[in-house]
């Protein structure tokens, strides 16, 4: 779906036309984010260059192209390609080598890795690039507050995990007037999606969804849909936020939890992961030397500068010595 | 399809006797020779262009077809390995085997508290590891778990014991090292009184905090909990049961505990909301039946009983009737019985499968969903301890002998059957069986559910309605223009409707989801009222029309009438859509929506099957329409000068000789239409929610099976069941059209016949 590709030539263009694209998206929620003054510097190596292609998540496909672009300001011989179709498309693109680079919003299922593991002989390698959180949308004009984790699984579950009892209306949440009759319109992602995993792992607590849920293709087609469905409810990024939904808090045995850095940070909201890229790293031989200058870019402060510009929260000084110390 | 019938015999007769009746007068004989050949080259060309688009569908029914067959390929499992384990002593409820998931190692847990290793490749015993906190406390049970190898262990003197196995791979230019390690994560004392622990169960969530729940011999029961770098929790469970306790299991999270009795008794908690008694009882059969093997299938939400009778059963929670939040265990599915009691039962690590070993040496692979038994092994002798490799790709049995057995296995797909694709199948946490298509999850232990039958639903509830908004409009404007529409004006409408036909499906999609859609959710009423004042208009305009005397109304050529038309086209656009919005507030409220669903119970969906019918009926039009013209222009002239001559109207001559005559064209154009709308992908890709559901409403959406392919297939793992899956959708479609177009054609030629003796 969002295949850009970034050669040095058409670099301004791109972003022109990326960062067009962002404005248009809304920017982000209320809270300055601010990156821990413990990330090192980006430390640029002399003789990096070739060709980079990343295949993987649509969640990570915008700040894919932003990473790329800072790369290929330092390495103006490096050409790389961004395809984001969802998560899923990641394992066999590292599998068939098409790819170098694969964005994951989940992590990978056993049979992924095993799958990689028969081809290669070892595990592909997880590394955390960003925090995330989803949030819950409604419509602006929507009057519900905020909504506990049960509530969330009994609206948009079969299988309601959480033992809440179905919710089918927004009378059943507590709203009157209007609102007390109004169905309740769901939409969410395609399962091709790590997203769509995720929510079903967490909210869901590992249960179904509802086959009445819409299945988007994108995290910003959920958003649209919301936006013009004055009944409607879905998950979606919180980088995704626009002006025509509003995010609600979430509660989880206590107080209900607005999306933000710090509660990312010590994963308070409930609907916390991290984003990552999966890559190849050979046991013996190491990492290519140029998915390893990109991944370091990524972890820099460069590169979580750019996490920040779209959306998403940056990971602790802590976890970029550990994934570092992975990549090693 | 016209084509088909119509090449084999059209260019060759006029050809032949039109060459040999002048080729004998007037054109010398080598001329002769030569259109000869070039007919019979023509021939052979158009012979085998034929046969190759046999062969080629042939071809790509052969190669969907075999994608699409190991899906019902039965499991294979041959014996690798057959050996005695060194020092094998068991010990009920101590006992516990394992396999690293490389199967390099297999490990028996000693009932002196050491692991004994042999190294599979060419059964080779390697060095014992022990147990340090086993050497100050005595072992009395242990359990280990499916997933990652987390011990349970459980001491004489009132302990439990939380360790791991750990395999570590490094690797080296020769290749892949495995080593083994135990880790002793914590030592808990869950007996104040120092009472043996007679059962112990645990589990580990995916973030690594651990529950479990252990029964000491002096009747107390007690549930843990423990994190890496938390706090170690342990508390007392109450409650009274009959019998004496055999098996114990706790779900992840310590939500659940199940403690079955041998008076045939299962006890069910809820920990999170009483600890103190049970919350349920279940009396698991007549006198005389017991729990010989209980445990989890993976993710803790179903339990798998064996009995002393060889009954294997799974069981899980519903939603019961009286109160929406409870849920009740209860049997849902009754596997294929073991000749004697089942002694152990082992759940797979990655699927809903498991493996129960039986008393006369017997071993069953099983699987849930489908309820199918997927291998069957004898062991050399009881079974006491089984084994499912962490990639399910080896099985290991040790009987009370001491002597095991291994058997590779080759299972890709247990969750299929005829009944699982086609049947409604009871899933775990469902409340009743249900036909579901939800294919993938974020998590191992997600069980998939691939019920084609939402799918087929779809295809067809897309189609119908796509057909119900085309087929009028395509066949009666196909009438009109082809017997009364001036000939001027019809050279410009037909190429300009089959223009509509090249418009690409996907900008139809487009303009239906994100233009489209909206609109007609606040103007449905609108359209509605459009649709039904339009016909009234033309009513009254045509007897208004009649009024006109002759001589003013011969002023405009025939066939010219439709100009007439169009201002009142836009008349009764405009007329309903002011009378949309006041019968929306006269007859619904001033919400139609809320009134589908006050009404129905039924959601009004934005991307609902009106839209479709829209959409795809655009995307059809154009095939219905041209074939249809085609066959009502190539009723004979004669027919229509005869039926005209004999005194019947223009109109009685189209409905009573020409229709009829021309309906064998019509009827096949109408299924070209409908095969058209069957595999049409993006019109229903973009325009609906893509919802799974099982709905004829007009009011929701769908999804088809060709839309569900684009969906899922970049997803699907290439060779797995998901894959393989969604090429069976492609057959069923292929299937879907063949059977459409020949039943189709058959009728055609039918009638064809029946009036051609007009």
């Amino acid at each position: 779906m969002n295949r850009t590709t970034i050669l040095t030539q058409s670099r301004r263009a791109a972003l022109a036309l990326a960062g067009s694209l962002f404005l248009a998206a809304g920017g982000r929620a209320e809270d300055t984010i601010t990156l821990d003054p413990d990330l090192k510097d980006y430390q640029p190596v002399s003789g990096v260059s070739g060709n980079l292609t990343s295949i993987g998540s649509d969640t990570l496909n915008n700040l894919m192209t932003y990473w790329a672009e800072g790369f290929a300001k330092i390495y103006p011989n490096v050409k790389i390609q961004i395809e984001g179709k969802g998560s899923s498309t990641a394992p066999p693109a590292l599998i068939a080598g098409t790819a170098q680079l694969g964005p994951m919003s989940r992590r990978m299922k056993a049979e992924e890795v095993d799958a990689f593991e028969q081809k290669y002989g070892y595990k592909p390698k997880l590394i955390a690039v960003a925090l995330d959180t989803l949030a819950v949308y409604v419509h602006k004009d929507n009057p519900i507050q905020s909504l506990t984790l049960q509530q969330v699984d009994a609206m948009f579950s079969s299988t309601k995990r959480r033992g809440g009892k179905d919710i089918s209306k927004w009378g059943d949440l507590g709203l009157t007037g209007e609102w007390k009759n109004k169905p309740i319109s769901l939409y969410g992602r395609n399962s091709a999606s790590g997203t769509y995993g995720f929510f079903k792992e967490g909210p869901l607590d590992k249960g179904d969804f509802k086959s009445s849920v819409k299945e988007q293709p994108g995290s910003a087609s959920v958003v649209q849909g919301i936006e013009k469905d004055l009944g409607g409810v879905g998950y979606s990024g919180i980088g995704y936020k626009t002006s025509g939904v509003k995010a609600l808090p979430i509660s989880f045995r206590g107080r209900p939890v607005m999306p933000s850095q710090k509660s990312a940070n010590d994963f308070s909201y409930p609907i916390t992961r991290y984003l990552y890229i999966y890559i190849n790293k050979d046991p013996v031989k190491g990492t290519d030397p140029l998915v390893k200058e990109f991944i370091k870019f990524v972890l820099s402060k460069q590169g979580q500068e750019i996490t920040i510009k779209d959306g998403y929260y940056p990971i602790s000084a802590k976890k970029e010595a550990e994934m570092m110390a992975e990549l090693e | 399809m016209q084509a088909e019938t119509d090449i084999p015999a059209a260019p060759t007769p006029p050809v032949q006797s039109g060459a040999s009746a002048r080729g004998s007068l007037m054109v010398p004989r080598k001329a002769a020779r030569r259109v000869k050949i070039i007919d019979r080259l023509a021939g052979g060309i158009i012979r085998f262009g034929g046969a190759s688009v046999i062969i080629a569908v042939a071809a790509i029914f052969v190669f969907i077809g075999r994608e699409a067959l190991p899906l019902f390929l039965p499991a294979e499992s041959s014996l690798q390995e057959e050996a005695d384990v060194p020092g094998f002593v068991p010990v009920p409820g101590v006992t516990v085997v394992g396999v690293d998931e490389y199967e390099t190692f297999a490990y028996w847990l000693h009932p002196t508290g050491a692991l004994h290793l042999v190294a599979l490749e060419g059964w080779k015993p390697a060095d014992p590891i022990a147990i340090p906190a086993l050497q100050k406390h005595t072992l009395s049970s242990a359990y280990r778990s499916a997933v990652k190898d987390h011990l349970y262990l459980g001491t004489k003197d009132g302990h439990v014991l939380l360790a791991q196995v750990r395999f570590s791979a490094s690797y080296s230019e020769t290749g892949r090292v495995v080593k083994p390690r135990l880790v002793e994560e914590k030592l808990l004392r869950v007996s104040e009184a120092g009472s043996p622990v007679t059962h112990v169960f645990g589990r580990h969530d995916s973030q690594g905090r651990a529950a479990f729940a252990a029964l000491c011999a002096d009747g107390s029961l007690a549930v843990g909990s423990w994190e890496e770098g938390g706090d170690a929790v342990v508390e007392r469970v109450g409650g009274q049961w009959m019998g004496r306790p055999t098996h114990l299991a706790v779900s992840e999270g310590g939500r659940a505990l199940f403690l079955a009795t041998d008076a045939g008794r299962l006890y069910h908690w809820e920990l999170q909301e009483d600890r103190e008694s049970p919350f349920q009882i279940y009396q698991l059969g007549d006198g005389g039946r017991r729990v010989t093997a209980m445990d989890f299938v993976i993710g803790d939400h179903a339990l798998v009983l064996g009995f002393n009778d060889g009954r294997v059963e799974q069981w899980f929670g519903v939603r019961d009737n009286a109160d929406d939040t409870r849920r009740l265990f209860r049997r849902i599915r009754t596997f294929e019985s073991l000749p004697a009691a089942a002694t152990t039962v082992q759940p797979s690590g990655r699927d809903k499968g498991f493996v129960v070993g039986g008393e006369d040496g017997s071993v069953r692979l099983y699987f849930t969903t489908s309820g199918r038994t997927l291998v069957r092994q004898q062991a050399a002798g009881a079974v006491a301890v089984l084994c499912y490799a962490p990639k399910l790709t080896s099985l290991l049995a040790t009987s009370t002998n001491g002597h095991t057995r291994v058997w590779s296995v080759r299972n890709p797909h247990p969750e299929i059957s005829l009944g699982t694709l086609f049947g409604k199948v009871w899933y775990e946490g469902y409340d009743r069986p249900e036909f579901t298509w939800q294919s993938t999850g974020g998590s191992d232990d997600f069980e998939s559910k691939f019920s084609l039958v939402p799918l087929i639903v779809g295809t067809l509830k897309g189609a119908f309605y796509g057909l119900l908004f085309a087929v009028p409009i395509a066949v009666l404007a196909a009438l009109y223009t082809s017997q009364f529409m001036h000939f001027r004006i019809r050279a410009l409408v037909k190429p300009a409707v089959e223009i509509m036909a090249a418009l690409p499906s996907v900008v139809i999609g487009f303009l239906a989801g994100l233009w489209l859609a909206p609109l007609l959710e606040r103007h449905v009423l609108s359209v509605v009222a459009m649709i039904g004042i339009l016909p009234l208009l033309i009513l009254v305009a045509v007897i208004g029309w009649q009024q006109i005397p002759m001589r003013q109304r011969a002023k405009i050529p025939a066939g010219m009438e439709l100009a007439l038309i169009i201002p009142l086209v836009g008349l009764a656009l405009w007329a309903g859509a002011q009378l949309g919005p006041w019968l929306e507030d006269w007859f619904f409220h001033g919400d139609l929506r809320q009134w589908v669903y006050d009404a129905f119970g039924q959601q009004f969906e934005q991307r609902n099957s009106i839209v479709i019918g829209f959409a795809m009926g655009f995307a059809v039009i154009p095939i219905i329409f041209t074939i249809s013209e085609d066959a009502l222009s190539n009723v004979p002239q004669h027919f229509i000068s005869g039926s005209l001559a004999l005194g019947a109207s223009r109109w009685q001559t189209a409905t009573r000789i020409i229709l009829p005559t021309a309906s064998p064209g019509i009827f096949s154009g109408v299924m070209v239409g409908f095969g058209r709308a069957v595999g049409e992908t993006m019109i229903v890709l973009m325009a609906t929610g893509n919802t799974p559901i099982l709905s004829f409403s007009p009011f929701n959406g769908m999804r088809t099976l060709s839309a569900n392919i684009a969906v899922e297939i970049p997803e699907a793992p290439v060779g797995g069941t998901l894959y393989r899956v969604l090429f069976l959708a492609a057959i069923l479609l292929f299937l879907m059209t063949f059977v459409v177009n020949t039943v189709a054609e058959v009728i055609r030629q039918r009638l064809r016949e029946k009036y051609q003796a007009v």
